[in-house]
């Protein structure tokens, strides 16, 4: 009984407790960010989505030497070089990448690729509003890469068209390369690329 | 007290009727239709965190519920008592007070008969 | 009563009753957005100024729901509960005056309560509020769940400990009052004084009020006693198996019995619609303080949920049966003394 009594009190006293630490923070200032508005400012180093660079020249840093490729532990990184030819000099070495693609739904953001690089062609930038509706659209081209990060609408979205142009791989393919490019090029239509369709027991 | 200031009541219980039918109704009109219900089967299954249900929902239950259900009939006649006398108990006076500790006296007996019978221990 | 009066009750009845749809439409937002400020959040500020408009947009939300039931539910009581829910908690409106005066409204003069000032008001409205323990059992049983039947039983139980308790805690104000009638009772404390004043019930039977509050939580299925949901344990508990807008009608008839208590608590311990020191006020003063003081009650029910966690179910039937019963006893004793002796009898 009386066991029970002094219960009722220490609980008594312990909410009281409990009230006033709640009563506190309802007079504190709230620490909402109000987000598409404000956008929290990163570090200068914080890795976000990567960037490729231009020699003050305008050619390509890249090389296509496929070392980021290599370094990559989430294996998102996909490099195919081409030959520079005299008419046609995408870059400062002897090849440059014919398609550069980075699978932002994979990158983990570790870095690897920018310390590979012995060009300094690939960095990480400030950007992290990366999300987007569409898997197909997390696969970043070159020349999204190249560019500036875009623009972002109300949800962080990237103000972009949704069909992304494919890279155009017949214009001066080396003979060696066209075997690989078609036999990828066929296994990404059929795999990564095609809607999924559901299998479902239809009416 | 005539019947009729019931009448008030009553409308109000009519209105107090028509306002869910008439939100329930609303989810029958606008509700989104099953699109596919031939795959109906496994969603309409009792929530299981996706663990088979096994036996169905209606099952033996602990004693202590139906224990408390008999301790809450015997307390709550006990306050169909304690209201009318409670309503009179200015005008009974000193009267009023003992009868009213003779009746919480008797219902102490069995409220410490109850306790320490552990009916009101939960387990 | 002639044709036209029926009809008038019920156009007032339908008024009001929406007008109190509103405000629960409301609660949901300032429930959300002050919870939010108790965890240094902002909550819902998105839809309309400071967010006023997000309970349409979840009620739009919610009639867009289908209208789901589960397999091997009792389709006709899994339909009734939620009706029969919401019908009981706006039941007790019924008999909530929200002024001291009659309302004259185009000559025609009808009580500022709710429906009628009944003489036996308080009992219809504990009454009512009880009977929508059926809904939350009826809910819990058809949905042929674990869950929800677990739920439904534990609900129960809790409310029938907690409503002993509470008619108990009422039971001063009936004493000093001496009637039923929820208007009288609002300006009961008149009759009482201390040294001149008159003051309201919560300071003759304060351990009353205490014992009120606890168990009006309890009652109205609110945090820390919220065991018919219990999400942790019992997922959603007796509405486990609900969605749309039959989910709807029980949210709402939760809150319809938390805001029908909250008045209740008012008009018995805080003196109703009274104003101390302003002996006669007009009609649309006492509408705001009868609304002041149930924000205040509000306020406090959702700083508790903001603060206190939920009690083990064990500890809250023994808190029940053992704690708040003895005590709700001895202020009841107490006041009887009081009340017999007239003491302070003004």
């Amino acid at each position: 009984m009386s066991n029970n009594f002094t219960g009722v009190f220490r609980g008594t006293k312990n909410t009281g407790v409990g009230l006033a630490t709640t009563l506190r923070a309802f007079l504190g200032r709230n620490i909402t960010e109000q987000y598409p508005e404000y956008k929290h400012p990163v570090m200068p180093r914080f890795r976000g989505r990567h960037k490729l660079h231009r020699h003050a020249n305008g050619l390509e840093k890249c090389v296509g030497c496929s070392l980021c490729a290599a370094a990559c532990p989430a294996d998102c990184i996909r490099v195919v070089a081409a030959e520079n030819t005299d008419d046609n000099r995408v870059s400062a070495g002897e090849r440059f990448a014919q398609v550069y693609e980075i699978n932002m739904s994979r990158c983990i953001f570790c870095g690897y690729c920018e310390m590979a690089c012995p060009f300094d062609a690939i960095t990480l930038g400030n950007d992290w509003e990366l999300a987007d509706l569409n898997r197909d659209q997390m696969i970043y081209t070159k020349n999204m890469l190249l560019a500036d990060p875009p623009t972002k609408d109300n949800y962080g979205m990237n103000r972009r068209a949704v069909t992304r142009p494919e890279p155009d791989l017949d214009s001066s393919l080396p003979v060696w390369l066209e075997e690989t490019v078609s036999r990828e090029r066929a296994e990404r239509s059929s795999t990564d690329l095609a809607p999924t369709k559901r299998q479902g027991r239809g009416k | 007290m005539t019947l009729e200031s019931w009448i008030p009541i009553g409308m109000f219980l009519l209105v107090a009727m028509m306002i869910p039918t008439g939100l329930i109704g609303l989810g029958f009109a606008f509700g989104a239709r099953n699109s596919r219900p031939d795959i109906g089967g496994n969603r309409g299954f009792a929530f299981e965190s996706g663990v088979s249900t096994g036996h169905a929902g209606r099952q033996r239950n602990p004693i202590d519920f139906y224990l408390t259900a008999m301790l809450f009939i015997i307390f709550d006649i006990e306050m169909v008592f304690m209201i009318p006398l409670g309503l009179v108990i200015q005008d009974l006076g000193t009267y009023g007070f003992i009868e009213l500790l003779v009746f919480v006296g008797i219902l102490a007996v069995g409220y410490a008969y109850v306790w320490g019978r552990g009916a009101l221990e939960w387990e | 009563m002639p044709i036209w009066e029926i009809l008038a009750l019920f156009v007032k009845g339908f008024v009001i009753a929406n007008l109190i749809m509103v405000v629960f439409a409301l609660m949901t937002w300032v429930e959300r957005r002050l919870l939010s400020f108790f965890q240094y959040r902002l909550g819902p500020n998105r839809v309309g100024p400071f967010g006023l408009l997000q309970p349409i947009a979840d009620l739009l939300k919610l009639i867009n729901k289908e209208n789901f039931k589960p397999n091997a539910v009792s389709a006709v009581l899994h339909l009734a509960a939620p009706i029969a829910t919401l019908f009981f908690a706006l039941a007790v409106f019924a008999v909530i005056p929200f002024g001291n005066e009659d309302w004259n409204l185009f000559g025609w003069v009808t009580p500022s309560s709710m429906a009628a000032d009944l003489d036996v008001g308080v009992l219809f409205a504990i009454a009512m509020s009880g009977l929508g323990g059926y809904g939350v059992i009826v809910g819990g049983w058809a949905s042929n769940s674990k869950y929800a039947l677990l739920g439904a039983l534990r609900a129960c139980a809790q409310l029938i400990s907690y409503e002993i308790t509470l008619t108990l805690a009422m039971m001063p104000v009936l004493l000093m009052t001496g009637t039923l009638s929820m208007s009288k009772i609002a300006e009961g404390h008149l009759d009482w004084s201390i040294g001149g004043w008159h003051p309201w019930f919560i300071v003759w039977a304060p351990l009353g009020f205490v014992l009120f509050l606890i168990a009006a939580l309890a009652e109205a299925n609110r945090a820390p006693f919220d065991h018919s949901e219990a999400e942790q344990e019992l997922v959603g508990g007796f509405h486990t198996e609900y969605g749309g807008l039959r989910y709807a009608a029980f949210a709402n008839a939760e809150y319809l019995h938390l805001l029908a208590i909250c008045a209740i608590g008012v008009t018995f311990f805080l003196g109703g619609t009274s104003i101390p020191g302003l002996p006669d006020a007009n009609a649309w003063l006492d509408l705001l303080s009868f609304t002041v003081k149930m924000a205040f009650f509000v306020f406090v029910f959702i700083w508790i949920r903001a603060t206190v966690p939920r009690l083990r179910y064990d500890r809250l039937m023994r808190m029940g049966w053992k704690a708040l019963l003895p005590l709700a006893t001895a202020q009841f004793l107490i006041t009887a003394l009081i009340a017999s002796q007239g003491w302070g009898r003004a």
